[in-house]
């Protein structure tokens, strides 16, 4: 039996390559970026929507926004198939594809004042394809945001402990903003602050949970956070509540990753099952090309290209 | 202090209010749970306690404003040299 941990150093230097060899010529050959250039978030600054962020700020946020149940829903589905489909579409798509496309749409949005990659296309194919770009994106977010609040509603329900953890995390997330952004704190500093009250949040959350059982009065609740979040400013609430969140996901990710290396651990499912399993609407799905769709934020989304020219590009 | 920072203020106090209201009912009603309709009133402290503060405090200074817009058009001249 192969030991987990092979794939884990497999998978750490395939990225690091990718990210010193591929991801340099994009910065210097394609996107020509330059530290000394100004940033939107510098140029249009406005203390709200545009407010230049520290690098690890950043990287949180942007992290923290694709990273969330996606890439955990995606390939345990994709398991189905065997292990084998899963790892490869994502080693091969996620280096060659899909943080290509994330990088590529924030410089440019960048490039053009921070607008929102409808607009970026506006400028750079029609108007015409301005128009349809919104379009789509208003459809795909109505779908994107339905199928999160069913996913989120049904954790809620069946775990409530998590519930009041997340209610009580939001205030903290704004408390540390306000911290780094209007009292000036280090950020390690806002960071330790902020991980010590969220591990609070988390007992407290396990000890007493958040008891709804009407699956309706759920939905409202999510969909109101929802109006309430895109309402308020940027460095707020939403960066913030990013920033602390990749933190909590990478302790996740080292502790797993270290109990792998001490467990040796195998598979514990064969490399591959079989090539059509009933994975969508329970009807035979083949590997190709339905592990694209299975498969989204972990390897290769277009709603990246949302995050980064509508969250990102003005920090 | 303007109408909309004492608003803030109103409801960051509500906030904090209803969240401890909803937490200490699970000690007093429903033991170790926060229930049905406490639980709403929990929730509705939290949105109180995300939004209010935004009213209150939520603004950036228009020094700070100033200072950085100063420090980007300085970066800006500096690239235009170059």
């Amino acid at each position: 039996m192969i030991s987990v941990w092979i794939f884990l150093v497999i998978g750490a230097v395939w990225y690091l390559t990718f990210y010193f060899t591929y991801g340099k010529f994009l910065q210097n050959k394609v996107v020509g970026a330059e530290e000394k250039r100004l940033t939107p978030a510098h140029k249009n600054f406005d203390g709200i929507d545009y407010v230049p962020a520290n690098k690890y700020i950043l990287y949180g946020h942007h992290v923290g926004a694709i990273a969330g149940t996606g890439p955990i829903i995606g390939p345990t589905l994709a398991m189905a198939w065997g292990w084998l489909p899963a790892l490869l579409w994502i080693l091969i798509a996620n280096a060659i594809l899909g943080a290509v496309h994330d990088y590529l749409a924030l410089m440019a949005s960048v490039r053009y004042e921070g607008k929102t990659i409808a607009t970026v296309t506006g400028n750079v194919i029609s108007n015409r394809a301005k128009y349809i770009f919104l379009w789509f994106i208003l459809f795909s977010l109505i779908l994107i945001i339905a199928a999160f609040i069913i996913f989120d509603v049904s954790i809620f329900m069946l775990r409530p402990q998590v519930a009041t953890a997340i209610l009580i995390f939001m205030p903290i997330a704004i408390f540390v903003g306000v911290l780094i952004y209007k009292f000036n704190f280090a950020l390690k500093y806002a960071l330790i602050v902020g991980l010590l009250l969220i591990l609070v949040a988390i007992w407290v959350g396990y000890n007493v949970p958040l008891v709804i059982t009407d699956y309706n009065t759920w939905v409202t609740i999510l969909l109101i956070y929802g109006w309430l979040a895109g309402w308020l400013p940027l460095w707020y609430l939403l960066q913030p509540r990013d920033f602390l969140n990749v933190y909590i996901m990478w302790g996740g990710i080292i502790l797993g990753a270290i109990a792998l290396i001490i467990s040796f651990a195998s598979f514990q499912i064969p490399a591959l099952t079989s090539y059509t399993q009933p994975l969508v609407g329970y009807k035979p799905s083949p590997i190709w090309p339905v592990i694209v769709l299975v498969i989204a934020c972990g390897a290769l989304s277009g709603f990246h290209s949302l995050v980064a020219s509508g969250l990102l590009q003005g920090n | 202090m303007k109408v909309k920072n004492f608003a803030g203020m109103i409801m960051t106090f509500l906030g904090i209010t209803f969240m401890i209201y909803g937490f200490a009912t699970a000690f007093f009603y429903h033991p170790y749970k926060i229930y049905e309709d406490n639980a709403i009133i929990f929730i509705l402290g939290s949105y109180l306690i995300i939004a209010g503060p935004g009213f209150w405090i939520g603004e950036v200074p228009k020094e700070v404003v100033a200072r950085v817009r100063k420090e980007a058009l300085g970066a800006k001249e500096e690239v235009k040299k170059e």
